[in-house]
């Protein structure tokens, strides 16, 4: 404790104090004021020369003195934590012994902090929100690194990302068994992903510039409109203040696919931050291991740039813009396909090509309230071909919110306003007319938000909200919630109770490309009504501290949603056809889910999930059970960092009860269930300096790739040997024993088996 | 007779326990943090957490409790803990520090614990306010690293 040499040294200090005047050296006294900027006295500053050791500290006026100071020029530095320091060249002469010297410090720049956004729309953090946030930082992900944020999904639990086609690869996230429509996509909390982009949305943000995803099970349309039925995916970008000044991040395969992720954060201005995030992803490798004459993976070039400005403003309040532009061209097929092929009847291949620009923005108002301004844009347009049929289509999105924050003493008030205009054309049937002219479709829909967060006292919160939408098509649509959350005194336990409800305004057409594949015909059972749904969820955390130095968080939620006019597509009546129609009956998703997160302080850090659900869907009393959707979902994550030589070991996996299959006719000789399976990957990663880490490993280390047989006739892709009788059913030939067509849409796995992968990521700060 | 020897024991045996795990660090209070410095100046040991950190908790309830850490900073600091969320406003050494406005962290948390321009969560700060001197960490201290470093940190004029 070096407490004894500062004693010792104020003890000298008063041994030649008091021995002054016997020894009549000449020497000065320093004193002086230290004040803030405003003119506040400062106390605590040290105020001293350093280089001879001499100093005190600043009393509650403001004041110091520096005693026995030699004559001559000396350098007086006042510090003080939080402001910068200052020094000034003071000089003691015989005829100046006591000079007067005053400081005029300032604060030093400190800049923002990050906390949740997502549950209730204000910031907050994850424990004070009545709503069950979900909150996964960029760093998790890295634990399992993919080229995309839909495969990065997989490794939350409850939520899979569903592949949907063996050729072209599409996707959509499942969250709790619901499929991809029922989940809203936000980017900074802007419904950004949607509609058409749902597709294909997801694969093209640079995870550069991602700080956090946070993940809400349940509705939320109360405060998100449309489409928040099943859950909502939140991706938050970094801030300027909290983005590495250069990132570069490179990783590849033994498949030969390369992805890169470069971030980039520059001063525009003075006043102007700005963050710019490229990711590039090439894979052109075509390779057919499971034999059945098709791409196993399908080929994709992709670009996406991203750019983001943050202006400082006097007033202190927030404004910034944000910009993100892809391109991509994916194509899957027959080995031999070429773009010549493109659109013809020859070889068969899915060929997409995607154009798609967002614009979206915040702005706070320069008044006193807290209102803010957000708006987003943003077209997309699609040019495919499913064999030789086309698919082009043509979205543009608007969007406006007003959102009105007012903190009161135990109320916290939020009022909002908002209006989303739709613009959608196609070259199918879904915009065709009466007349059959092109009739894109437009929607308006305006909507209001009122939100009331109670805090009682510290243990029970109450948040109630409602909103009201109208629709162009479907009419006004109310939306009520309740959220009660309460808290133990030690913070350890929370339990959050909720009700709400969610709608849907369908354009299946555009959420379901299993719709697009290319061997099947859409066709709307009537009029579409919107799809409502009504979920009641529970969830309870618990969190432990044991003696043996470990950690455990328990968090545990039961969910039960129960849907109304759910828009539902018919594979099964006609195997040419996806019959599009609002389900007479009803259908229920209920289960539970459990998260265990042990953690012990050397480092060693376990994640472990588990979901078991029912899905099932009621028609005329008759109850099945929902496709493509699995029983039991387990996930894990196991990580731990070898400080010696800096070295972190991640283990993650996943495991998937079977799932009902949609089968091709009663004569479809196929597994009607997929089996138990299991994708696990292991990562070796170290950081070679503070600027450069390595990483690699192997994925899907269990080397487990679905059945070879999974593209139905993949030797036959145009029908051409199918028969059909005057139903428009299949009839069995020999030639085609169990009645099937070309199918690609009886997938629940990825195709790829184990490949290795290595990584390099570089980051200055 | 047997049955209540037996819940004596038991009852014993339990309060000991309590009585064994019931050394904790005295936290010194904010509002008496500035008396206590003019009267008696030592330096300030400051842990800055959140309630939703898990590392924060880890911190609190495994090295805040191992009893050769709360010897060495019971004797020779003052232990002073701040919320980043609090928000309520703070007076540090005199200065009055304002709560983050919305969604953002307690000014006096950001001023002791912003690093690189980052605030992490948990943060503990060693700081001699008469010389200035001071030391930060971010992230989860463990016993054998708080020990370590209490005994070197250097409080002499810099």
């Amino acid at each position: 404790m070096n407490l004894i040499k500062y004693t010792i040294f104020l003890f000298s200090l008063i041994i030649t104090l008091t021995n002054l005047p016997a020894e009549a050296q000449q020497k000065g006294v320093l004193t002086g004021k230290v004040v803030d900027e405003s003119g506040a006295p400062l106390e605590f500053v040290n105020v001293g020369i350093r280089k001879i050791s001499l100093g005190g500290i600043t009393d509650e006026s403001g004041s110091f003195i520096v005693q026995n100071v030699p004559l001559g020029t000396h350098l007086l530095t006042a510090s003080l934590i939080g402001f910068e320091p200052q020094q000034t060249r003071v000089e003691i002469t015989r005829n100046k012994l006591s000079p007067t010297y005053n400081f005029i410090l300032s604060e030093s720049a400190a800049s923002l902090g990050e906390v949740v956004v997502t549950g209730t729309m204000k910031e907050v953090s994850k424990l004070d929100s009545p709503v069950p946030v979900e909150v996964y930082s960029a760093k998790f992900f890295r634990a399992n690194p993919t080229p995309s944020i839909f495969e990065s999904l997989q490794n939350v639990n409850g939520v899979r990302p569903q592949i949907n086609c063996n050729v072209c690869n599409t996707g959509d996230i499942h969250i709790n068994g619901l499929e991809g429509p029922y989940t809203m996509v936000l980017i900074d909390g802007m419904p950004i992903v949607s509609g058409l982009s749902t597709v294909y949305g997801l694969t093209g943000i640079p995870q550069a510039l991602i700080e956090r995803i946070e993940i809400v099970k349940g509705p939320a349309s109360t405060l998100y409109g449309s489409e928040a039925v099943g859950g909502l995916i939140n991706i938050i970008t970094k801030k300027p203040a909290s983005a590495p000044l250069v990132s570069a991040d490179v990783f590849s395969t033994d498949w030969g696919d390369v992805n890169t992720d470069l971030g980039l954060r520059y001063k525009l201005t003075e006043k102007t931050q700005g963050l710019l995030g490229v990711n590039y992803f090439n894979y052109q490798n075509p390779l057919d291991k499971n034999g059945d004459g098709f791409t196993d993976v399908t080929l994709q070039n992709r670009i996406s740039i991203f750019n983001k400005l943050n202006f400082d403003r006097k007033s202190g309040k927030n404004f910034s813009i944000a910009g993100r532009y892809v391109y991509e061209d994916r194509w899957g097929g027959e080995m031999d396909w070429t773009s010549e092929y493109r659109g013809g009847d020859e070889i068969y291949a899915e060929s997409i090509y995607t154009n798609r620009w967002e614009m979206f923005g915040v702005y706070q108002l320069p008044v006193d309230e807290l209102i803010n301004f957000q708006f987003s844009t943003n077209g997309h347009s699609q040019n495919s071909v499913y064999g030789d049929s086309p698919f082009i289509a043509d979205q543009y999105i608007g969007f406006g919110q007003m959102t009105w924050n007012k903190p009161l003493e135990h109320h916290d008030l939020l009022f909002g306003m908002a209006y989303r205009y739709t613009f959608y054309d196609d070259n199918t049937p879904a915009t065709t007319a009466a007349n059959s002219m092109n009739e894109p479709s437009v929607t308006h829909l305006p909507g209001a938000f009122l939100q009331d967060e109670i805090t009682f006292n510290d243990t029970h919160k109450l948040l109630l909200g409602m909103r009201y939408d109208y629709n162009s098509l479907h009419g006004g649509i109310l939306s009520p919630r309740i959220n009660y959350k309460w808290t133990s005194d030690n913070k350890n336990n929370v339990v959050r109770m909720s009700v709400g409800n969610g709608y849907r305004v369908a354009n299946v057409f555009t959420e379901d490309h299993a719709a697009l594949t290319g061997a099947r015909e859409v066709v709307f059972d009537g009029e579409l009504d919107p799809e409502t749904s009504w979920n009641a969820n529970l969830n309870v955390v618990k969190k432990i501290y044991t003696a043996s130095q470990v950690f455990i968080s328990l968090d545990g939620s039961a969910f039960y949603t129960y849907f109304n006019n759910a828009i539902l597509p018919d594979y099964e009546t006609d195997p040419n056809k996806i019959i599009y129609g609002n389900l007479d009956g009803y259908a229920v998703s209920k289960g539970a889910s459990l998260n265990v997160e042990m953690s012990w302080v050397n480092g060693l850090n376990i994640i472990a999930g588990g979901t078991l659900m029912d899905v099932s869907v009621t028609e005329n009393d008759v109850t099945y059970r929902q496709l493509l959707t699995e029983r039991f979902s387990g996930v894990w994550s196991i990580g731990y960092t070898i400080p010696s030589i800096g070295l972190t070991v991640d283990y993650t996996g996943n495991l998937y009860g079977p799932m009902r299959l949609p089968l091709l006719g009663a004569l479809d000789d196929r597994a009607g269930y997929s089996p138990w399976y299991s994708l696990q990957n292991l990562q070796l990663s170290k950081r070679l300096t503070s600027k450069w880490e390595m990483y690699g490993g192997v994925k899907n280390l269990l080397d487990f790739t679905p059945a070879a047989n999974s593209i139905a006739r993949a030797f036959d892709p145009f029908d051409r040997n199918v028969v059909f009788g005057g139903d428009g059913q299949v009839v069995p030939t020999p030639e085609n024993p169990t009645a099937l067509t070309f199918d690609p849409s009886y997938v629940y796995a990825p195709n790829q088996g184990r490949r290795a992968f290595l990584g390099v990521r570089f980051t200055i700060d | 007779m047997k049955w209540i020897i037996t819940i004596w024991t038991v009852l014993l045996l339990a309060s000991s326990a309590v009585i064994v795990s019931g050394q904790t660090l005295p936290w010194t209070s904010i509002i008496h943090l500035g008396d206590s410095l003019r009267t008696n100046p030592k330096p300030l040991m400051v842990f800055i957490h959140t309630d939703w950190c898990k590392y924060c908790k880890m911190q609190e309830n495994i090295t805040f409790e191992d009893p050769k850490v709360i010897d060495l900073l019971t004797e020779n600091f003052y232990c002073l803990k701040i919320n980043a969320e609090d928000q309520r406003p703070l007076t540090f050494m005199g200065r009055n520090y304002e709560s983050g406005s919305a969604g953002d962290f307690h000014s006096l948390a950001r001023m002791l614990g912003m690093e690189h321009g980052k605030l992490l969560f948990p943060t503990t700060v060693f700081y001699f306010p008469v010389t200035q001197a001071f030391k930060r960490f971010q992230g989860l201290q463990r016993a054998e690293d708080l020990k370590a470093f209490i005994q070197e940190f250097e409080v002499g004029i810099p």
